[in-house]
């Protein structure tokens, strides 16, 4: 085998190493996009179930009181389809003072704080989650009763 | 003689090398206009539905208007017709805005858009639902809409790539008015 031929085979390694690098780069730019807009879409699930509570503590009567809210989103699950993708979301309500604090000598019945936390699967095929335990999607309800 | 066909060889693979060097190339470009293409109407689609702020001027967005069923009106009048494509309501506004515009693009004013208009693409889905979260079409028993809407662009070579580029967002509206 001349040297020019060994040539072009180390260039062919060098080359596919560079394109695999490459396409492994814009693989993980479009897995980080298509995931941001699950995290939009998810952000839009709990706007729903926060809105869907505000509308039930409306009326006369009302669809839920007040109580009745913390004592059904009780560490509740649900899921949500949307575009064929799975969305788990888990409720959860707790009394808490009127900056949200759950513990502490303020914490009253007339407040309430809702958390949400939602996970899919990611395009990666690894669980996405939208809002965790720690930072979940979080409102505030004030009993003013209606 | 043996040299010479070792050099034909030899410029016959790099030729082949650097085709497929060019192809991966042309295909790496196609992919990342592709991608720009995909988080632009991304944005787009999250600005006409959640409202966008130019300066310090609030547009709307397609929540803000559904926020306004039945508000200043008669429960019987709030809604007028409710089909799964097309949904007419009555509430007081404060914008003379019309809610069937195209989506516009501009950048520093409002005054010379850069691109559009986009319309809103097919399929467009409607669902609504009355305060028990059951599907109903009874306008009466509307409380609650979930619109389901995607919106659609080419790719850069529509004619060995005709996958679209989408975005589909499905949102929820309470019509807090009819529950009061």
């Amino acid at each position: 085998m001349s040297i020019q031929m060994l040539l072009v085979l180390v260039a062919l390694v060098l080359f596919s190493t560079l394109m695999l690098n490459t396409y492994n780069i814009l693989l993980d730019q479009s897995a980080s996009i298509y995931d941001n807009m699950y995290y939009l879409q998810g952000q839009k699930i709990a706007d729903k179930y926060f809105q869907k509570i505000e509308a039930d503590l409306l009326g006369n009567p009302p669809a839920f009181y007040f109580s009745q809210i913390k004592a059904y989103y009780s560490n509740i699950t649900e899921t949500e389809t949307v575009n064929n993708l799975i969305y788990n979301i888990n409720l959860n309500s707790t009394y808490c003072d009127s900056l949200g604090n759950t513990s502490g000598a303020g914490v009253d019945t007339l407040y309430q704080k809702m958390d949400i936390r939602i996970n899919c699967l990611s395009t990666s095929s690894d669980t996405l989650y939208i809002g965790t335990k720690n930072y979940p999607f979080s409102k505030i309800f004030i009993n003013r009763g209606f | 003689m043996s040299s010479i066909l070792d050099v034909l060889g030899a410029m016959i693979t790099g030729s082949i090398i650097l085709l497929m060097m060019f192809s991966a190339l042309f295909n790496i470009q196609v992919i990342s206009y592709n991608t720009q293409l995909q988080i632009s109407l991304s944005q787009m689609s999250e600005d006409l539905i959640t409202g966008r702020k130019i300066g310090n001027d609030h547009y709307l967005g397609l929540e803000s208007f559904l926020s306004r069923v039945g508000a200043g009106v008669p429960d019987s009048l709030a809604i007028i017709e409710a089909t799964s494509t097309s949904f007419k309501f009555l509430g007081r506004s404060n914008t003379s805005s019309a809610i069937s515009s195209p989506l516009y693009v501009y950048k520093d004013d409002m005054v010379n858009h850069i691109s559009g208009p986009f319309w809103l693409a097919d399929p467009l889905s409607l669902t609504y639902y009355d305060e028990n979260e059951n599907p109903t079409l009874n306008i009466a028993d509307i409380r609650s809409i979930k619109v389901d809407i995607t919106f659609l662009y080419n790719t850069y070579r529509s004619d060995i790539d005709k996958k679209l580029i989408k975005h589909n967002i499905v949102f929820w509206k309470y019509f807090k008015n009819l529950y009061l």
